[in-house]
C-alpha cells in the first residue's frame, strides 16, 4: 500500500532507545471517584485483574523524606469506600472490599513498592523453581491468625496456604478468579512450612497474579463454621488488622491486629471506611484522611500540590498506581467503516491525542500504546522518545501526519462531499475518561483535524446497555479508558488476543497469540519487558492497526499532612507500614 | 364493611400481579443482562458466559422463571441477588429500614412545617402573608429536591470548606449521629411535602371556612381560633391525610436520588444499582415490596375515608 | 389531586372591554398568576429567540478556559468543557420547555384517550384499563421512567414520550371521573336515547365539559415533566447532548464538578425553579379561575 510511507519510515526508525521512565509514586484510595449507580467507574472494578499495585517512592512536593521518619503508634485512618457487597473476594467479581481484604488477610506474595513485581510475603523468600512448572515456597514461622472463633489466633501452616489457593479456584462460575489460575495443576503442601506449585506449562506470570489481594490466605476451619467469608465475623486472617465490623451500610471498622508476625507493626490503631458519596468535599472538611484527586477536580492546575493549594489544605499528594487503566479509541475491525485498514490507519494519524489525554488526565498524563501507566512506568511499555516519534503520536509534525490520514482516506473513498461517518460510543454519564463529555470532545477533534472529512457522531448509553453493546460488538468505536489489570502480559492478552475479553477490535492474529505464550514462558523480567515491547510494536505495526490508543496518566490521591510512610494503602498488603507523624 | 375490604383486598391482589408481570418482563426487555458486565475483564475463556447464564438461571426457560419468582415471593422468600450473592430478604429489610427512617423524618418535618403555615394561609386569605406563604409553597415543589441536596453539599464545601456529615450511622449504635446524618437529607426530601401539604391544606379550609357549620359556629360565638382548630382544620385535614398518604408513596420511591447524594444505602439506591447491573432478582424484589406499601397505603387511606365519611364508602 | 366534573368555563370574559382593563382586573385577582403568566412571557421570549440571545456560542468547547468562575467574561462562569454557562442556560430554555411541551402534549393524549375510553364505554374495557393504570401508579415513578427510557433507548422525544407515558396513565383517572359525571347529566342520557352516535355525544357534549380538567391537568404535567426530566438526567438517563436542557446541566454535567464548579449546577436550577415556578402559579390561577368552587374568593 503505497500511502504507508509515514508508518513504513517511523517502523525503520525503531531503534530501541531506552527511556527508564522515574517510578513514580503509590497507591490508591477508594476507586476514582464519584461511582454512579454505585456501578462506579470501569476501573473500580471487577474481574481477575483490576488491580495491580505497585511501588512507593518519589512523592512530590511536600511529601518528601516521609520514609526515614520515626514510626510513631497510634491513630486512626480514615478513609472513603464505596461499599461492597461482602468480603469474599474469592467470589467478588467487583472491587470495593480490597482494602478491607488486604488488611486483613496476608498472602503467598505481595506486590514490590517500585514495581508490580512480586515479593514475599507469608513466604519467607521468593520460591525456588527446580524445573520451569514447579516452585517451592519456604513459608514464615510462627505466623498467627486473628483471634477470632474458630480458628482463635492458632499458627499457620502450609496447608493453610494450599487450601486457600484451591478454594480461589474452585470449579464453579461463583469463583470468579479461578480463570486467573487455569494455569495451574497442582497446590499442595510439603510440610507446615513448605508449600509446593506446580503449573501446567512455564508460566512467568503467575508469581503476580499470586500477589493480587484476591488471593488471600486464611484458616481451613473457618469454613466449617461459616458457609463463605462474606461477613466481617469469618474474616479471619493473619494480616496486620482485624475487622471488628464491615458492612454495606455502615462502613468497616478494623483494629490492630496484636499477635501480628510482623515485629512493631502494624502503626496504627484502627482503620475506618466510611461509605460516602463525594469524597473530596468531605476530605476538605475533614472528615477522611485519604482520598482520591479526581481529575474533575485537577482541572485547571499545573500540579497536584497547586490543587492542594488552591483547596488551602494542607495535605500531602501522591500518584496511586493502583489501576493501570489506558484510554483509547476502539474501533470495531468486523463492520464498516473500520473494517477498511485505510480507515484505521488514517484515524490514528488523524487522532490528536493531547486533547484527548490532558482532558482524562488534567495532570501526568501520557502517551501508551495498550498498556497502562503503571505497566509502562515499569518498564514494559514502549521507550518516551519511542512513542513521540510514531506516527500520529508526533507533535512536531501534526500536519503531515494529518495529511497522510487524509490521503488515506481519500484512497479509501472519503472526502468532503462524502464524509466518512461514524458513531462514538461511551457511558451517558459525564466522565472524564469514559464519559459522553469526552466522546463529545473526541468527535469534535475528529471533525476539526480532518477538516470535515470525518462526520461524527455520539451515542452515550446506559451503563448495562452500554456493556451488552460492547459484549455483543454492537458499536463502531468505542472511547473509553480500561484497567490494564496488574501486568503487562494481562493487558495484552485482554485486548489482543483471539479470545480476550476485551478483544473489542475482534483482533484475530495466530502468530501474535503464539508470542504471547513466548513472552510468558520468559523469565528472565529484563527479556520478558523487551519481549512485551515487541508484542507492542507488533500491534501498533500498520499493517495490522486494529485500535488507536491516546494514552494513560496517574491515579492520584491526597493524604491529610500527618500521614508518613505511605505504603500502597488499598491492596498491596502494606497498610500495616503506614503510620502517624 | 368486611365485604368492602375483601373486595378491596382482591383488586389489590390483581394490581400486584400486573405489577410483577410488567416488571418481570420489562428488566428483560433491556438490553444486556448481568453475565456482560461480570465477565468484563475475565472472559478469556470460550463459553464461559454461557456457563454462567446457566449457572445463574437465566437460560431458564421465561414462564418457569416468572413461576419461581411468584413462588418465592409468595414465602417471602425472593432468592439471592445475581451480582452479590446475597440473600435479598436480608437485603430488603436492611434497606428497608434507612428509606423508612429517611421517609418518616420527611414526612414528620413536611407535616409540622406544612400545616401551621397552610391554616395561616387561609385565616389570612389574600393578605401580603398568604402571598408570600403561597409562593413559598409553591416554590417548594418547583425546585428539584436534589438540586438543593447538591447545592448544600457544594457550596459550603466550596465557599467554606464545610460538608455535611454524609454516609449512614445505624440508629441502633449512635443515634445522635444518626439523627445528625439523616437530618439533612430528610429536610431537603420534606421542602416539597411541605409546600404540597400546605397548598392542599389552605385550599380544604378556604372550602371549609365557607361551609354552613362554620356559620353556626360563628353565630354560636365561638372565638374565632377555636373555630379554626375545633371545626375547620379537623374537617380540611381529610383530605390532606390522603395526599400525605400518596406523598409518602412519593417520599418512598423518590428518595433515590436523596439517598445517593447523601450516601444513605437504602432501598432506592439498591434499586438504581440494581438496574444499572441488570440484577433482576434485586429489581423484582424491590418494586414488589415498594408496590407492596403503595397498594397498602392506598388501601389504608380509602379505608379511613370510609370510617370518617361514609358516603365515599360505596365507591 | 381532587379537581371534580365542572360544567362551565369561566374565564374571565373581556367581552366588548379594554383588555388592557380586563388584564389589571384579572393582575389584581391573581398577582401570583400574573407574575407566573408574565414571566412565561419572558421565557418563551427566551426560547424563541435564544440564538440570537446568547452572547457567546453556547456549544463552542474550549477546554483550556474548562470551569471558569462567573465573572464579567463568562456572566455565570463556564463548565466542564469551557462552554459558556449563560449562554446554554439560555439555550437551554428551549429544549427544556420544548421537552416540557412534547411530554404535556402526550400526556394529554393519553389520559384524555384513557379516561374517555374508560370512562365513556365503561364495561370490561374500564375495568382491564382501570387495572393497568393501578399497577403503573402502585409502580415506583423513577423505576417506570428508567426501564421504559432503557428499553426504548435515549433521545430528546423518547423522553418526552416516556414522561408523557407516565403522567397519562396516572391522570387519566381524573378525567375518567370527570367523564362519568358528565355521562349522568340529563342531556348526555337525553342524546343517547334519541340515538345520537355515542363519538358525536363525546364530541359535542362531553369533551366540552371536561375541558377545563384537561386543562388544569396539562398545566400541573408541563411543570412536573420538566423536573421529571432533571431527575432522568441526574441520573445519567436524560436528553443526550450537546443540546442543553436544564436538568441535564445541572443533573449529569455538573454532578462531578459541584465541589469545583458550583455555579454548573447553581444557575440551571435557578432558571429551571423559576420556570415551574411561574408555571406551577400561573396553574393555581387557571384552577381557581376554571374551578367554580374555588372561584368566588
Amino acid at each position: 500500500m503505497q500511502t504507508d510511507n509515514y508508518w513504513n519510515r517511523a517502523a525503520r526508525r525503531r531503534a530501541g532507545r531506552r527511556t527508564i521512565l522515574k517510578g513514580m509514586g503509590v497507591a490508591s484510595t477508594g476507586a476514582a471517584a464519584l461511582a454512579l449507580i454505585g456501578c462506579g467507574d470501569d476501573d473500580s472494578g471487577s474481574g481477575s485483574t483490576a488491580t495491580a499495585a505497585t511501588g512507593t517512592s518519589a512523592a512530590t512536593g511536600t511529601t518528601a523524606a516521609t520514609q526515614a521518619a520515626q514510626p510513631k503508634v497510634g491513630g486512626t485512618l480514615r478513609w472513603a469506600w464505596q461499599g461492597t457487597p461482602h468480603l469474599d473476594m474469592h467470589q467478588d467479581s467487583i472491587s470495593g472490599a480490597q482494602n478491607i481484604v488486604a488488611a486483613a488477610y496476608n498472602r503467598l506474595l505481595r506486590f514490590k513498592d517500585d514495581a508490580q513485581l512480586p515479593e514475599p510475603d507469608l513466604a519467607k523468600t521468593m520460591p525456588e523453581q527446580p524445573d520451569k512448572t514447579t516452585y517451592i515456597f519456604k513459608l514464615q514461622e510462627g505466623v498467627k491468625f486473628h483471634d477470632k472463633a474458630p480458628v482463635n489466633g492458632r499458627v499457620m501452616k502450609a496447608s493453610d496456604v494450599a487450601f486457600s489457593l484451591n478454594r480461589a479456584r474452585t470449579d464453579s462460575p461463583a469463583f470468579i478468579h479461578r480463570g486467573d489460575l487455569i494455569n495451574i495443576d497442582k497446590i499442595e503442601a510439603v510440610d507446615d512450612n513448605t508449600l509446593r506449585i506446580t503449573t501446567k506449562t512455564p508460566d512467568a506470570i503467575i508469581l503476580s497474579t499470586l500477589a493480587g489481594y484476591q488471593f488471600f490466605v486464611l484458616a481451613e476451619e473457618t469454613l466449617n463454621t461459616f458457609p463463605d467469608l462474606k461477613t466481617d465475623k469469618a474474616t479471619i486472617g493473619t494480616g496486620g488488622f482485624v475487622v471488628d465490623s464491615a458492612a454495606t451500610d455502615t462502613g468497616a471498622i478494623l483494629s490492630r491486629h496484636p499477635n501480628y508476625w510482623r515485629e512493631g507493626k502494624p502503626y496504627l490503631e484502627k482503620l475506618q471506611q466510611i461509605v460516602i458519596g463525594d469524597q473530596w468535599s468531605q476530605f476538605l472538611a475533614g472528615n477522611l484522611d485519604v482520598c482520591a484527586i479526581a481529575a474533575e477536580i485537577q482541572v485547571g492546575f499545573k500540579s497536584f500540590d497547586d490543587v492542594l493549594a488552591d483547596a488551602k489544605i494542607k495535605a500531602y499528594t501522591y500518584e496511586g498506581l493502583s489501576y493501570g487503566s489506558a484510554q483509547g479509541h476502539f474501533m470495531n475491525n468486523g463492520a464498516p467503516p473500520f473494517n477498511d485498514l485505510r480507515v484505521r490507519q488514517a484515524v490514528n494519524l488523524i487522532l490528536n491525542r493531547q486533547d484527548n489525554l490532558e482532558y482524562g488526565w488534567p495532570i501526568g498524563a501520557q502517551p501508551s500504546i495498550a498498556l497502562g501507566y503503571n505497566q509502562v512506568n515499569a518498564g514494559f511499555g514502549l521507550p518516551e522518545k519511542e512513542v513521540a516519534a510514531l506516527p500520529g503520536y508526533r507533535k512536531d509534525k501534526r500536519k503531515e501526519d494529518v495529511a497522510d490520514g487524509l490521503a488515506l482516506l481519500a484512497a479509501a473513498g472519503y472526502s468532503k462531499d462524502k464524509p466518512l461517518e461514524f458513531e462514538i460510543m461511551a457511558w451517558s454519564v459525564p466522565h472524564r475518561t469514559i464519559g459522553i463529555d469526552e466522546i463529545q470532545l473526541a468527535a469534535e477533534m475528529y471533525q476539526r483535524e480532518s477538516g470535515g472529512v470525518m462526520k461524527v457522531s455520539v451515542k452515550g448509553l446506559e451503563w448495562g446497555t452500554w456493556k451488552a453493546a460492547e459484549a455483543n460488538h454492537e458499536f463502531q468505536m468505542i472511547s473509553s479508558a480500561y484497567s490494564m489489570g496488574v501486568d503487562a502480559h494481562d493487558a495484552l492478552v485482554k485486548m489482543y488476543s483471539s479470545t480476550g475479553g476485551r478483544n473489542f477490535a475482534q483482533f484475530k492474529d495466530p502468530a501474535f497469540d503464539a508470542k504471547l505464550e513466548v513472552e510468558k514462558a520468559e523469565f528472565d523480567v529484563e527479556k520478558r519487558k523487551e519481549l512485551v515491547k515487541e508484542l507492542v510494536r507488533y500491534i501498533n505495526d500498520p499493517s495490522r492497526i486494529a485500535n488507536a490508543w491516546t494514552g494513560t496518566g496517574p491515579a492520584p490521591a491526597a493524604s491529610l499532612a500527618t500521614i508518613k510512610n505511605r505504603p500502597t494503602i488499598m491492596d498491596a498488603g502494606k497498610v500495616d507500614q503506614l503510620f502517624y507523624g | 364493611m368486611a365485604n368492602y375490604i375483601a373486595g378491596r383486598l382482591l383488586l389489590s391482589s390483581v394490581t400486584i400481579f400486573l405489577v410483577m408481570v410488567i416488571v418481570f418482563v420489562s428488566v428483560r426487555l433491556m438490553p444486556g443482562d448481568i453475565v456482560d458486565q461480570f465477565l468484563q475483564d475475565t472472559g478469556s475463556q470460550p463459553g464461559q458466559a454461557e456457563e454462567l447464564r446457566d449457572h445463574l438461571g437465566l437460560n431458564d426457560p421465561l414462564p418457569e422463571q416468572f413461576v419461581r419468582f411468584v413462588g418465592g415471593a409468595v414465602r417471602l422468600d425472593f432468592g439471592e441477588s445475581l451480582w452479590t450473592g446475597e440473600e435479598i430478604r436480608g437485603l430488603l429489610i436492611d434497606r428497608m429500614g434507612i428509606t423508612f427512617e429517611l421517609g418518616a423524618l420527611a414526612l414528620i418535618m413536611g407535616v409540622v412545617v406544612g400545616i401551621p403555615l397552610g391554616v395561616f394561609s387561609a385565616v389570612k386569605q389574600s393578605t401580603p402573608l398568604d402571598y408570600i406563604l403561597r409562593s413559598i409553597a409553591i416554590l417548594g415543589i418547583s425546585i428539584p429536591y436534589f438540586w438543593i441536596a447538591i447545592v448544600t453539599i457544594a457550596v459550603p464545601a466550596y465557599y467554606w470548606k464545610w460538608a455535611p456529615p454524609i454516609g449512614h450511622v445505624s440508629i441502633l449504635t449512635d443515634p445522635i449521629a444518626n439523627l445528625e446524618h439523616y437530618l439533612l437529607p430528610a429536610f431537603v426530601l420534606s421542602i416539597s411535602l411541605a409546600g404540597a401539604t400546605m397548598r392542599m391544606l389552605r385550599a380544604t379550609m378556604l372550602e371549609v371556612l365557607r361551609l354552613d357549620f362554620m356559620r353556626t359556629a360563628s353565630a354560636k360565638g365561638l372565638s374565632r381560633s377555636v373555630q379554626i382548630r375545633r371545626h375547620a382544620l379537623r374537617n380540611a385535614l381529610i383530605p390532606v391525610i390522603t395526599l400525605i398518604g400518596l406523598r409518602f408513596v412519593f417520599l418512598l420511591s423518590g428518595s433515590a436520588i436523596i439517598e445517593q447524594v447523601y450516601g444513605l444505602p437504602g432501598l432506592g439506591q439498591l434499586l438504581l444499582s440494581s438496574i444499572s447491573h441488570r440484577d433482576y432478582q434485586v429489581v423484582q424484589a424491590v418494586t414488589l415490596l415498594v408496590a407492596f406499601i403503595i397498594v397498602l397505603t392506598n388501601l389504608l387511606v380509602d379505608l379511613s375515608y370510609g370510617l370518617i365519611d361514609p358516603r365515599t364508602r360505596i365507591s | 389531586m381532587a379537581v371534580a366534573g365542572q360544567q362551565e368555563i369561566a374565564f374571565p370574559s373581556p367581552q366588548g372591554r379594554n383588555p388592557l382593563r380586563a388584564f389589571v382586573k384579572f393582575a389584581r385577582a391573581q398577582p401570583l398568576a400574573t407574575f407566573g403568566l408574565l414571566a412565561l412571557v419572558v421565557f418563551l421570549f427566551i426560547a424563541a429567540f435564544a440564538p440570537m440571545l446568547t452572547p457567546q456560542d453556547a456549544y463552542q468547547t474550549s477546554v483550556r478556559d474548562a470551569l471558569s468562575k462567573p465573572g464579567s467574561e463568562h456572566w455565570f462562569g463556564t463548565d466542564n468543557l469551557g462552554r459558556d454557562v449563560f449562554s446554554r442556560v439560555l439555550l437551554a430554555t428551549r429544549f427544556s420547555l420544548f421537552l416540557g411541551a412534547a411530554a404535556t402534549v402526550f400526556a394529554i393524549a393519553i389520559y384524555s384517550v384513557l379516561g374517555l375510553v374508560s370512562g365513556y364505554v365503561g364495561g370490561m374495557i374500564d375495568t382491564f384499563l382501570q387495572r393497568l393504570v393501578d399497577a403503573a401508579m402502585a409502580i415506583p415513578f423513577l423505576l417506570f421512567l428508567l426501564l421504559v427510557v432503557t428499553m426504548l433507548g435515549p433521545g430528546f422525544l423518547t423522553i418526552a414520550f416516556v414522561i408523557g407515558l407516565y403522567n397519562g396513565v396516572t391522570n387519566s383517572r381524573v378525567i375518567r371521573g370527570s367523564v362519568l359525571s358528565v355521562k349522568r347529566e340529563v342531556y348526555v342520557e337525553a342524546a343517547r336515547s334519541v340515538g345520537v352516535p355515542p363519538w358525536r355525544i363525546v364530541v359535542r357534549h362531553v369533551l366540552p365539559n371536561i375541558m377545563a380538567t384537561i386543562i388544569i391537568i396539562a398545566s400541573l404535567s408541563l411543570g412536573s415533566s420538566i423536573l421529571a426530566e432533571s431527575s432522568l438526567s441526574f441520573l445519567g438517563y436524560g436528553v443526550p447532548p450537546p443540546d442543553p436542557t436544564w436538568g441535564q446541566m445541572m443533573g449529569a454535567e455538573a454532578r462531578p464538578y459541584v465541589t469545583r464548579g458550583p455555579w454548573m449546577a447553581i444557575f440551571p436550577g435557578i432558571a429551571l425553579s423559576i420556570v415551574v415556578f411561574s408555571i406551577n402559579v400561573l396553574g393555581d390561577g387557571l384552577r381557581d379561575a376554571l374551578d367554580p368552587r374555588l372561584r368566588n374568593r
